[in-house]
């Protein structure tokens, strides 16, 4: 197959045309703002490291910094082990039970992010119908606290961050062609051994895209842990928009911008790496 | 026939009672029965559609019937789970897992089943040695050519000895020269190990060449059950006529029947034939005759024979190197096809030359109308 072939039959010089508005687009608005705060946190008001030392100094902003990591791993752990399930159903239906699976993943994420994480709060409130319902059934005498904590955003975050776990994993359990985890069965594996050395196995780039994406957007996750988090639940994003807006710190919310960055690119590149070794064992 | 083992279910290697399988209206497997003696190689033959996956699906225990019997050797394993059937299978695009490696793909089924380490390796170079596959043990499958991997899915199958091995078009996927290069590896591996193999093919060539016995399957049952040879000569219907080889194939009426032999009438003459089946046939009776084109004889000048010569026009003639075939009008405008020797003074006769084409009255079927 020629490589015109592959590209559509677009020319190179065609093809470029075409991204041209994007990558504008793009440099004004992803690229200069980038340049922008990096040298904002080292140049501002002289050159200096003063905002990274701060940061890495201070026990407060490393147990914030520490805390985010913590909530954004659990929330990929628990949207993996709820998620995972929810993937396999969505693969094996056919017909009008996987398109009601699929609309009920799909409709969260076409839902504002917003108007979710109130939902929570109606949820999870001294009044809410969380509180309503285990006083009801005589099990708490008096309501919980259980908004404007750190258990809200995590679940808050698992359900608004779901069907980016469910999707990938749904997509390469479907890759899995089906006389594979019959093979496994006829030759004599029990249903549980089928699944632990044919089915997850081959679903583990799905896992790894998922756990990334969920990963990665839940150590920036804003709206939700301003809505839902108290004080004492404070995350990088909230932290950085503190900075910038209540106390107009700008060069320190810089600072944390890049900390917050380099930890991100780390981490998608190690995932990387290990995608790249599954898929090689894969499709090499 | 071969001999039945009807109602000594004990001897059969694998013995299949009154299977029917339905999805919704569709009747899959319509009420099959088989026996399989140990060591035969026996092939389920049909057309897509046929039903022949569904018997595979139900042997292997991935489908359950809804009613009827599977007994492998005695054991009856109708309502078994397929992991507990020890039936060993190969897929058509041989299923092997990709994330293994070639030595633990032929392990699995040893690992499975709580084979010691040792014994596990042991038993593994013996099944890789056994389809002559002894490098490239530490790869895995994507980087074998087709016909490796085939070795592979194979040597996984027969590595737990299992009492019965499926195969479902396993040389589907090869190109035609590795095809007919694997089917004789195939036969010469299932005499060495002596295994039951039942074998699912759409390729009727293939499962003549390979197979002890053929079941030729259509609308979910069994239309016969025979020898290669046997199912070429002597067709029970002008369905397996027509799928095993080529056929001329029309419609006729019984003129008179005689001690073994019937004579019909067609809208180009008479014919004798040989009826097919045990139902007698009464004069007048509606049938089907068909006669295979190598067993016409075509001549420039009626041979006075025993056997009716009736007149036909040359339409045109094709060259296929080991014969000629000639496709003819009759005289009613009912089209045949007989085919000759190159050598022949027929294979060169130009178009509207007229010929007498008569057949023996063995070489002419006369299948009772109804019949499929």
């Amino acid at each position: 197959m020629s490589e015109r072939h592959i590209r559509g039959g677009l020319s190179k010089t065609t093809a470029a045309l075409i991204a041209l508005p994007l990558a504008l687009l793009m440099l004004v608005a992803f690229v200069w703002p980038l340049v922008g705060f990096v040298s904002t946190s080292v140049l501002d008001p002289a050159p200096t490291l003063a905002h990274y030392e701060k940061l890495f100094t201070s026990a407060l902003y490393m147990r914030v910094l520490a805390s985010t990591v913590v909530t954004a791993f659990v929330v990929t752990v628990a949207a993996l082990v709820l998620g995972y399930p929810i993937a396999i159903l969505m693969s094996r239906l056919r017909g009008p039970a996987a398109w009601i699976v699929t609309t009920c993943v799909l409709v969260p994420l076409w839902t504002p992010v917003l108007v979710r994480t109130y939902a929570w709060i109606i949820i999870l409130q001294r009044q809410g119908i969380v509180n309503d319902a285990l006083i009801s059934l005589g099990m708490i005498g008096r309501p919980l606290t259980m908004l404007y904590t750190t258990g809200a955003v995590v679940v808050a975050m698992t359900q608004v961050l779901m069907p980016f776990m469910i999707l990938p994993i749904q997509s390469s359990l479907r890759s899995i062609p089906k006389e594979l985890p019959q093979a496994a069965h006829g030759l004599g594996a029990s249903h549980f051994r089928v699944f632990a050395n044919v089915t997850w196995p081959l679903s583990l780039p799905g896992v790894m895209a998922g756990c990334l994406m969920v990963f990665i957007i839940a150590l920036g996750f804003y709206i939700t842990p301003a809505i839902l988090g108290g004080p004492r639940a404070q995350t990088i994003s909230t932290l950085i928009s503190q900075q910038a807006f209540e106390l107009l710190n700008w060069p320190f919310a810089s600072a944390i911008s890049v900390v917050l960055l380099v930890l991100t690119l780390g981490i998608a590149a190690v995932f990387r790496r290990m995608l790249r070794v599954e898929g090689m064992s894969l499709h090499a | 026939m071969s001999p039945s083992s009807l109602g000594e279910g004990g001897s059969a290697a694998l013995s299949l009672r009154n299977l029917v399988k339905r999805y919704g209206k569709v009747t899959a497997t319509d009420s099959v029965s088989l026996d399989v003696e140990a060591g035969e190689f026996v092939s389920l033959l049909g057309p897509s559609g046929s039903g022949k996956t569904t018997l595979l699906m139900l042997l292997a225990g991935f489908e359950t019937a809804d009613s009827g019997e599977i007994r492998l050797h005695g054991r009856d394993i109708s309502r078994v789970p397929p992991n507990k059937r020890d039936i060993g299978m190969v897929f058509q695009r041989y299923a092997l897992f990709p994330h293994m490696t070639v030595a633990q793909n032929v392990a699995f089924p040893l690992r499975m089943r709580g084979v010691a380490k040792a014994e596990q390796e042991r038993r593994v170079k013996a099944a890789l040695d056994m389809v002559e596959l002894r490098e490239h043990l530490d790869r895995v499958p994507a980087q074998l050519p087709g016909g490796q991997q085939q070795r592979v899915a194979l040597a996984r199958a027969i590595v737990f000895e299992p009492g019965i091995l499926l195969m479902d078009e396993p040389l589907g996927a090869l190109d035609k020269k590795l095809r007919k290069h694997m089917q004789v590896e195939l036969t010469e591996l299932q005499h060495r190990l002596k295994a039951t193999v039942i074998y699912v093919t759409h390729d009727q060539e293939e499962a003549l060449a390979m197979s002890s016995r053929v079941a030729i399957i259509n609308e979910g049952r069994i239309e016969q059950l025979s020898t290669p040879r046997d199912l070429y000569d002597r067709p029970a219907s002008p369905f397996v006529g027509d799928f095993i080889g080529d056929i001329n194939l029309f419609d006729a009426k019984v003129e008179e029947m005689q001690s073994g032999a019937c004579a019909v009438a067609t809208p180009f003459g008479r014919l004798l034939g040989t009826p097919v089946g045990p139902a007698a046939l009464a004069p007048g009776a509606a049938v089907r005759v068909g006669g295979r084109p190598e067993r016409l004889s075509v001549d420039e000048r009626p041979t006075g024979g025993v056997a009716p010569a009736h007149p036909a026009t040359i339409r045109h003639t094709i060259f296929n190197g080991n014969n000629v075939a000639v496709h003819m009008t009759m005289a009613d405008g009912q089209e045949l096809w007989a085919t000759v020797s190159p050598n022949d003074p027929e294979a060169n006769l130009p178009r509207g030359a007229t010929v007498h084409v008569s057949a023996a009255p063995q070489d002419v079927f006369v299948f009772p109308a109804g019949a499929a």
